[in-house]
């Protein structure tokens, strides 16, 4: 057969790649081949020998998804150190698209059903890794009545192994609960602690589903003996507090006796989260959780530190006042190399800021920005920037020391922040009058440095300099040495700035100027220019102009004026090669407008000229309010709603019907889960009356046909309706899916698409009279209609476990599943597993094709057979 | 709930890895990869907590190797800390005075211990007694 006499066992291959660690590549590519060989073997020994080395190199990165079949292959041997392997190797790499799960469900419900303890634990922990939604269903009857088996071992293991069943298959979870809630009363501990921590879970996800519970969990809190079940139960009143505030005063006194008695930290630290979690109400337990809060943060073990950061950053949510005295401690570890450490208490310190210690805060944070590393310094800069603006900047008092702290930040190298800077600087320049003054002169400082043009290359401190040129240009009258800065904003440094920059400074360069040449030529107004003299504001380098005579004065001016745009021109021109079109626009416009000034001797056309474009751009800017649109009117004579042109439109066409399409293409992008894509799904589903009614009557014609054809399977018409509205649920709302098909064509649908039939109905919640049959069962044995199967864990465990079951709910039940094989004859072999679904459409009773079981190899018992299969099942049982 | 258990050591080989949830193949490497980069680069100093994704790693370092556990973010660490500090008290206990060459040899039986420690993403057992003596029965039957 090719295969060597002497098979390399595993631990002979590891040996092997160990010494061989310079070619391990061609090892292992040796022993994959010897591996593949060996699998096919008809020995049982060797094809496991070969498998457990595959296991192992698939857990170093190697595929061995091929030899999936063999898998199966090796799991249905009798003898049980073959079948571990077997087991191992199936939990390790079978996923959801192995085609060979199918073969697999009959082997595990054996191992569940089996007399042999260890059979059945390895069943329960390989199906707990590879659970898909077809193995929950068929096996989730078989591993709920495990729960009452007589060894506690099993029934510890077949809790779990629910949970993880629940989760692919959340129908199972009403059915089940009350099974699996009567074992909280075990006598053993390990079990109760198990089941205890199942329901955690689902408490977390849903804990308004669970509210009623609480009596039964206090029981268990006052009771446990087991630290990790009192930090599950610990975990579930967590949950449920912030539901039922009564419940908070009646866990006070256990959780008091707790955190005082118990030595354990991590259980100190559930009691504590759970007190921040739903009962701040209650200030006695607050301050004791505070005090060992205090104990955590100052002791020296980083774990405690960070757990005590991580609680107080929830109590900050809460109660921001109590937790004001940690401040201190909290800032001093600021300075900690612990990143993680850091970040928590950066967020602890943002919600303890308040407006008296707003500077001290910001300060304290700031210090630690230079010896931070780039991620850190953004990190802090976030922290100060979101402090400060929040609640529209309610808790900066003093706006002119923040707006130097603004500069500062952006004067930090690698930050990210640029773009929020310069938005701050801005909106407070905008908003707050009293600041623009302050604002030019903080910015200024940016402006005229060139490091800082050379930072603005790459990184965000470019949309500073944006910002700091916009308020230079925008708020040009408190420019106090503008020649100094039209300077500036003239640096060749300049044009390495993006565009956007360079062409915001041009333009920051025309107002300047204007403003300049306004504020010297029209000085009729005398404030004006006493104003330019109070500022200091040399115009003339040196010379003072109070004292010329006028005629001279204005030559003067004219000079200057003349001086100004003479040095802007010779500046300009280093623009004229950018291709940028809004630079060269803007460069464009400057050019023009110094042209025409330097054309003019007149300093009468310039006075006209000049006041005519200061009045143009001193029209100030004011932010507007977002809601100011729809305050605006709608002028009578607009005409939006009538159609453009009639002759597109049917009679029928409704106007409603063609807003809500619109609505329908606009919603069909948007999250299915949000409750306007539902209502746009069903909208899309809806069919109309005509189409109903012809489906309706189809599908009732069928049904009969079915009925009489194999009419044992069919209870009494009446209230039969359900199963005649069944259909096909295009990926919407479950209630109001149209019929499209009759049920006998449901088995011929893949499994996605039965598992999106509707429970139709459950919704209509129709008495049924007698117990259920198979075939009505399968019709609610689907998932709601939950779209994506990641979905279905949050959405569709959201039920209510505690009301009484309806007459549907059950579980499948053992012998929804044919198990009387004889044995070994009976091991799937390749060939006839994968039989065509038509080929067995004519054998299988309906019954069995209704279920999407057929796709399956499957020897068709009839009926009667199969009913004595769950007597042999219940006899294996006991 | 436990999402996967990783045993990495100093230098990067994956000893031992098992996933609670399904996962790709190559999102598996990934994964690993990442962790081990990401709980390698962290002195002794620090914190044994650390964000991953949407989750959060507990690790702890023994001798040369790395214990990593991710598990959701809301979970308390102590108490997985101590998990994992049972794990490895058991794998000692069995392989008596364990070393790595132990866990490269038999990963199949570490793989048997794990089960028995943590099933479906919970742990299942919390007395090293209980756990050491279904090992021993299960032996006897080998």
């Amino acid at each position: 057969m090719g295969i060597s006499l002497f098979q390399k066992s595993l631990r002979d291959m590891i040996s092997g790649m160990r010494s061989n660690r310079n070619n391990e590549e061609k090892y292992i590519q040796k022993s994959m081949e010897d591996i593949k060989k060996e699998l096919k073997s008809t020995d049982m020994k060797v094809k496991t020998v070969a498998l457990q080395k595959l296991t192992y190199l698939n857990m170093l990165g190697f595929d061995m998804s091929w030899a999936a079949f063999h898998v199966v292959e090796v799991m249905s041997t009798p003898k049980l150190l073959h079948k571990v392997v077997g087991y191992q190797a199936a939990a390790q790499s079978f996923n959801e698209g192995t085609d060979v799960m199918l073969l697999i469900t009959n082997l595990l419900k054996k191992d569940l059903i089996s007399t042999n303890p260890t059979e059945r634990s390895i069943g329960l922990d390989c199906l707990s890794n590879i659970v898909t939604l077809d193995l929950a269903r068929d096996l989730i009857a078989d591993v709920y009545g495990l729960l009452s088996s007589s060894s506690a071992p099993c029934r510890k293991r077949s809790a779990l192994v629910l949970y993880c069943c629940f989760l692919k298959y959340p129908d199972a979870l009403r059915p089940c609960f009350k099974g699996l809630v009567e074992h909280l009363d075990d006598h053993e501990q390990s079990v109760v602690c198990s089941v205890v921590s199942v329901l955690c879970e689902l408490v977390i996800k849903h804990p308004h589903n669970y509210l009623e519970m609480a009596p039964l969990f206090y029981r268990l809190l006052l009771n446990s003996t087991n630290n990790w079940m009192t930090m599950k139960l610990l975990k579930i009143f967590g949950a449920l507090t912030p539901l039922e505030p009564r419940l908070t005063k009646k866990i006070v006194e256990p959780l008091k006796n707790i955190m005082s008695s118990t030595m354990a930290k991590s259980l100190l630290f559930d009691c504590i989260t759970t007190v921040c979690s739903g009962m701040t109400s209650n200030e006695e337990i607050v301050e004791m959780a505070l005090g060992h809060l205090k104990d955590f943060v100052l002791d020296s073990d980083p774990n405690l530190k960070y757990l005590g950061f991580k609680a107080l950053e929830q109590f900050v949510k809460h109660i921001p006042e109590t937790v004001l005295r940690f401040g201190n401690a909290a800032l001093m570890c600021l300075s900690t190399a612990d990143p993680t450490i850091r970040s928590s208490a950066l967020r602890v310190i943002s919600g303890l800021v308040s407006k008296k210690d707003l500077k001290e805060v910001i300060v304290r944070v700031l210090e630690h920005i230079p010896s931070a590393d780039t991620a850190y310094r953004n990190e802090l800069s976030e922290v100060v920037l979101s402090i400060c603006c929040r609640d529209k900047y309610s808790l900066v008092s003093d706006f002119s020391w923040y707006l130097n702290i603004l500069v500062e930040l952006a004067r930090v190298p690698g930050s990210v922040h640029g773009k929020t800077i310069a938005f701050q600087i801005t909106d407070i320049a905008c908003r707050v009058e009293a600041m623009r003054d302050d604002a030019v002169q903080a910015v200024r400082s940016l402006l005229i440095d060139p490091f800082v043009v050379e930072m603005g290359k790459s990184g965000s401190i470019g949309e500073v300099l944006k910002a700091t040129a916009w308020i230079t240009g925008e708020y040009a009258s408190f420019v106090e040495h503008p020649k100094e800065t039209i300077e500036a904003l003239l640096q060749p440094g300049i044009l390495k700035l993006p565009c956007s920059v360079q062409a915001m400074y041009i333009q920051a360069i025309l107002k300047v100027f204007v403003h300049i040449t306004n504020d010297l030529v029209c000085d009729d107004d005398a404030d004006e220019a006493s104003q330019s003299e109070k500022d200091g504001s040399t115009w003339v380098e040196g010379e003072d102009d109070a004292e010329e005579d006028n005629g001279d004065e204005e030559l003067d001016k004219l000079g200057v004026v003349n001086e100004l745009s003479d040095l802007i021109l010779a500046h300009v021109d280093q623009y004229s090669d950018t291709p940028d079109p809004e630079v060269v626009e803007r460069m464009s416009q400057l050019k023009a407008v110094l042209d025409l000034q330097k054309g003019m001797d007149d300093i009468k056309d310039v006075k006209d000229l000049f006041s005519k474009l200061h009045g143009i751009i001193s029209e100030e800017l004011q932010p507007i309010s977002g809601k100011a649109q729809k305050k605006v009117p709608l002028p009578e004579d607009l005409q939006v709603i009538d159609p453009i042109m009639e002759e597109f439109f049917d009679e029928e066409f409704d106007l409603q019907q063609a807003e809500e399409d619109v609505e329908v293409a606009d919603n069909q992008a948007a999250s299915v889960t949000s409750s306007r894509g539902m209502d746009a799904a069903q909208a899309l589903t809806e069919a109309t009356e005509e189409q109903k009614k012809f489906a309706d009557e189809t599908a009732k014609n069928q049904l009969k046909q079915h009925r009489e054809k194999h009419g044992v399977f069919y209870l009494s018409s009446d209230d039969k309706q359900g199963a005649g509205d069944m259909g096909e649920d295009d990926g919407g709302e479950v209630e109001n899916v149209s019929v499209q098909e009759p049920p006998v064509d449901v088995s011929e649908d893949s499994a996605t698409k039965v598992d999106a039939l509707t429970s139709y109905r459950r919704k209509k919640k129709k008495k049924k009279k007698q117990p259920t049959d198979l075939v009505v069962k399968q019709d609610e044995d689907v998932n709601e209609g939950v779209d994506s199967p990641v979905k279905i864990n949050k959405n569709a465990l959201d039920v209510n476990p505690l009301a009484p079951l309806e007459d549907g709910e059950e579980l499948p039940s053992v012998e929804a599943y044919p198990t009387s094989y004889s044995n070994e004859g009976d091991m799937p072999t390749y060939e006839t597993s994968y039989e065509p679904v038509h080929s067995q459409n004519t054998e299988a009773p309906p019954a069995e094709k209704q279920k999407h079981k057929s796709r399956r190899r499957r020897k068709h018992k009839s009926r009667k057979e199969k009913e004595g299969a769950p007597q042999e099942a219940t006899a294996a049982e006991t | 709930m436990i999402r996967f258990i990783f045993i990495q050591n100093v230098l990067g080989k994956t000893r031992l890895a098992k996933y609670y949830v399904p996962l790709d193949d190559s999102e598996k490497h990934k994964i690993e990869y990442e962790v081990h980069r990401l709980v390698s680069s962290r002195s002794t100093k620090f914190a044994n907590t650390v964000e991953f994704r949407t989750h959060k790693l507990v690790y702890r370092k023994y001798a040369g190797l790395f214990f990593t556990l991710c598990v959701d973010v809301n979970e308390n660490e102590l108490a997985y800390l101590e998990l994992i500090h049972l794990f490895v008290e058991v794998l000692d206990h069995y392989f008596n005075y364990v070393k790595e060459i132990h866990l490269v040899y038999n990963f199949h039986k570490v793989f048997v211990i794990l089960d028995e420690l943590i099933l479906s993403g919970e742990p299942q057992e919390s007395s090293k007694k209980v756990i050491l003596e279904r090992l021993r029965s299960l032996e006897r039957l080998e």
